[in-house]
């Protein structure tokens, strides 16, 4: 069940029903209710197995390191240590066995071995990468005594499959999202025109822009031995738009969704093309992942006291400034490494976009004293709008370039891609011949992409300076009714959906 | 409740309201287009709205076999008696009864023809192409549409599903397979590239007349070579239960409304597989007192000739039309004793109409035999 279909809208109608006529005292197991029904409608019915393992071993962990934090320590790490163990392997060997097994296989051949084993074709359960992170969270986070563990499995199982978040996330902390989750939540107008109101521009973003935009990708991606040059910046910064009208599309939906129940969900974009530099970018782009690997990977590692013993050791060779930098590099290669690892188990993620976006971060550090000469040198007005603009088009770029590797069928394909937006690049005429007409798309539909995405600008700028839905609230009837049906009528009209139609998947439900 | 609370749900509801008003005319303008010119299954069925109340004598009624043999004006000519053809191509046996309850809601007709070919070839699945075909045929808030296509739930066979060379695929049973038949918004929406000042005749229904009385005209001639061994068969083969159903509720209809029935065959390149059937949907109709009529017993009395007769193996072009319908007029006159009840404004209309429709006559039937002459020639 896909978040844009009609089974999905006629399950949230009956969810919503069933959730406001319950007493509000228990609301929230008719949440957990619909969250079960949502994952055996939407996952292979085994599936659950892993669901519940991870609801157990995650709340049992978490009883268990509450109970022996502060008398016996070291217990409650074995706890910590065991449940961490349990979800990730889970994680590990539904969604990377694959991996393994095709590079064992291939070790195995190279070394002449009579080794090989079978490559698994394991169903893996809906949402798996984002409720492990959050089981994970939970646990470390019950460890840190930041929050108290839940006595009631009920709502541990729900905290980790509540169903709009369940697919895609935000990966949200307990701590967070516990008060709006099993709060008596009574019937808000408010929340539940805003939050139909945010679903509504998110299925706008899916349906009329994205499914246009991947048209165009997917055409050029497809044969890029024939759509070469202009043809893979195109598609490169096509793609980039894609991904983020996909992606924040599934998350107005999934927060939209939440709001109307009264659910207050962590965002996880805030304008990410207005970033002026690579490292702003990714506190604007899927923010609880980042905020995720920053709490959990990135801290542990500058914390852990092997680390500082490395740290200090270096200080006293090459200087506290450089031994600084040097052990921060390492720890966030750590953090890029597992983020690769994280969307999937292929080079391309690990070694092309990983590897891309730690090296963007490096270097926008390391490189700084070397920038700031540049500046000066030909006296860069920092304050310019022409300076801003000029950094969010790099940042646009150096983002769009990695996502080449998120894109591409792998670690070679990227490569191949990126010469041959190079060596080919000799056929500028593609920005205005009308050659996107092969990939499906008509004039009038690039027209309105194009206006789709004007709109999609236009209510970025205005988020800048507080909710766009609070500002439409202040406004007349008429006028917000007539915007209302505007929006409505266009993702119905303009929208890529129905039977001749078969819809590209949201891309982060994959994951 | 406090005032607030009723306040909202009065807006709510205005909200709602307007969506749907909205919604019912924006799925109008999607649809594809009718063409409200010459000559097209389509307007036929959109003249049909057009006719006064309750002057037509016999609808004869099928699919696309129903469309391509009856010609009311020349029935009218012949005979005195009103006829309507009300018909659409792919209608399959599932959706006659809600097709003859939407053309009573209308009229009263004393006689009812149904055209049999159809019904009987119909399996117990339907494509989506066939009730897409009719459905859309049909006006938005007719409660019919509503039915026929909830009668089909769980065995339409979608476009994607269908298995080339025969056969006819796997249905869709889905919980919600039927949505975008009901909501046809979902599959059309895509027209918006395509709008243009044909796409607002969707509200024409009750304006526009069909100039042929629903008869559709095919001016092509293509040669046939029939079995006439074929009407000799006694045999009886099963009908699906799709077709029986569909045979049973038609005979229900005309009891429960007091009119008469005549099923028949028209005369095409009938098949030993179509003869077994009919003889065994004759034997269900002579059972509840009606009667059934294989037409492909008398095309020497009919007088039709296969070589300038036929528009494909299925249909006859207007010629063929022209000889069918004379001589099944001639038969309903005298068996049914049907003549003209028209008077004042009703009758000049359609004495009108059939000097419109024999200047149209003749020059289709021109253009069928120069299309004859081309064939011949090379």
């Amino acid at each position: 069940m896909t978040l844009t279909s009609f089974s999905f809208f006629v399950f949230f109608a009956v969810c919503i029903l069933c959730y406001y006529i319950l007493p509000q005292k228990i609301r929230w197991t008719g949440l957990l209710g619909f969250s079960i029904l949502f994952f055996v409608f939407s996952s292979p019915p085994i599936t659950g197995i892993f669901l519940l393992g991870c609801i157990i071993v995650t709340h049992t962990c978490c009883m268990q390191i509450h109970r022996f934090k502060k008398t016996d320590p070291g217990k409650a790490k074995g706890f910590l240590i065991c449940g961490i163990i349990i979800d990730l392997s889970m994680l590990a060997v539904l969604k990377y066995s694959n991996f393994f097994a095709l590079h064992w296989n291939a070790i195995a051949a190279r070394a002449h071995l009579n080794a090989s084993v079978r490559i698994p074709d394991w169903p893996v359960p809906l949402g798996i990468s984002f409720y492990t992170l959050q089981a994970v969270g939970l646990m470390a986070d019950t460890w840190r005594e930041i929050t108290e563990p839940e006595h009631n499995i009920f709502k541990s199982a729900l905290f980790i499959a509540y169903y709009p978040q369940l697919t895609s996330g935000p990966i949200a902390r307990y701590e967070e999202l516990k008060e709006s989750l099993f709060r008596e939540n009574a019937f808000s107008w408010t929340n539940f025109t805003h939050g139909l109101q945010r679903m509504l521009w998110g299925l706008f973003k899916k349906l009329v822009l994205s499914a246009r935009l991947a048209l165009v990708v997917d055409g050029i991606n497809g044969d890029m031995e024939v759509y070469n040059g202009f043809y893979i910046w195109i598609a490169a910064g096509l793609f980039m738009l894609q991904l983020y009208t996909d992606f924040s599309g599934y998350m107005d939906i999934i927060i939209g969704a939440s709001e109307v129940f009264g659910i207050k969900l962590p965002e996880n974009f805030r304008a990410p093309f207005f970033s002026r530099s690579v490292r702003e970018f990714w506190q604007r782009w899927h923010i609880t992942l980042g905020a995720f690997m920053r709490d959990y990977v990135f801290y542990p590692i500058q914390h852990a006291y092997r680390f500082i013993h490395i740290r200090k050791a270096l200080s006293q060779k090459i200087g506290r400034k450089a031994a600084d930098r040097l052990t921060t590099g390492a720890a966030l290669l750590c953090v890029w490494f597992l983020t690769g690892l994280w969307h999937g188990g292929a080079y391309k993620y690990i070694f092309g976009w990983g590897l891309w976006f730690w090296l963007c971060l490096i270097l926008g550090q390391t490189g700084e004293p070397l920038w700031k000469k540049l500046r000066v040198f030909f006296k860069v007005r920092e304050s310019s709008f022409s300076w801003r603009l000029f950094q969010i088009l790099r940042t646009f770029i150096l983002v769009s370039i990695g996502n080449i590797f998120f894109r591409a069928g792998s670690l070679k394909a990227a490569f191949r891609a990126i010469s041959l937006g190079f060596t080919s690049a000799d056929n500028p005429w593609i920005l205005f011949d009308g050659s996107y007409s092969q990939f499906g798309l008509s004039q009038k539909e690039v027209f309105l992409t194009f206006a789709g995405l004007l709109i999609l600008l236009l209510v970025s700028v205005l988020q800048q300076s507080g909710s766009v839905r609070e500002k439409i609230d202040r406004q007349g009837i008429v006028f917000r009714w007539v915007l209302y049906f505007m929006l409505l009528f266009a993702v119905i009209v303009f929208g890529k959906y129905g039977p001749d139609y078969n819809p590209a998947d949201f891309i982060y439900r994959g994951f | 409740m406090n005032r607030t609370g009723s306040v909202l749900i009065f807006k709510s509801l205005i909200f709602v309201l307007i969506f749907f008003v909205l919604l019912f005319h924006i799925s109008g303008i999607l649809r594809p287009s009718i063409t409200i010119e010459g000559n097209n299954e389509r307007l036929g069925m959109l003249g049909y709205y057009a006719e006064p109340k309750n002057t037509i004598d016999v609808l004869y009624f099928g699919s696309s076999d129903a469309t391509a043999f009856w010609i009311p004006f020349k029935a009218y000519e012949q005979a005195g008696f009103t006829s309507y053809t009300y018909g659409k191509s792919m209608m399959r046996a599932s959706m006659f009864e809600d097709m003859l309850d939407e053309a009573l809601k209308t009229q009263s007709p004393s006689l009812v023809i149904i055209s049999l070919r159809t019904i009987l070839q119909s399996g117990d699945t339907v494509e989506e192409a066939a009730l897409r075909s009719v459905s859309d045929a049909l006006p938005y808030s007719t409660i019919n549409r509503w039915k026929l296509i909830f009668r089909n739930r769980g065995r339409i066979v979608p476009a994607g599903n269908l298995i080339e060379n025969g056969g006819t695929g796997e249905p869709d049973t889905g919980l919600f397979a039927e949505v975008p038949y009901y909501f046809d918004i979902m599959k059309y929406h895509d027209n918006w590239q395509n709008i243009w000042e044909g796409s607002y005749h969707y509200r024409s229904i009750g304006e526009f007349e069909s100039g042929t009385k629903g008869y559709f005209v095919r001016t092509g001639i293509q040669p046939q070579k029939r079995d006439g061994s074929v009407p000799k068969i006694q045999k009886t083969t099963e009908l699906s239960s799709s077709a029986e159903t569909a045979l049973k509720s038609l005979i229900r209809t005309a009891d429960e409304n007091g009119f008469d029935l005549l099923f028949v065959m028209p005369p095409y390149c009938e098949t030993a597989q179509d003869r077994m059937l009919f003889n065994r949907a004759a034997e269900i109709i002579s059972a509840s007192g009606y009667t059934a009529i294989d037409f492909n017993e008398l095309y020497d009395e009919i007088g039709i000739d296969e070589l300038n007769d036929y528009y494909d193996p299925g249909h006859t072009n207007v010629i063929g039309a022209g000889k069918y319908t004379g001589y099944l007029a001639g038969y309903l006159s005298s068996r049914y004793g049907l003549e003209n009840h028209l008077s004042g404004q009703d009758r000049s209309k359609w004495d009108q109409g059939l000097e419109l429709w024999k200047a149209e006559e003749k020059e289709a039937i021109r253009n069928c035999l120069s299309k004859r002459k081309t064939i011949f020639d090379f």
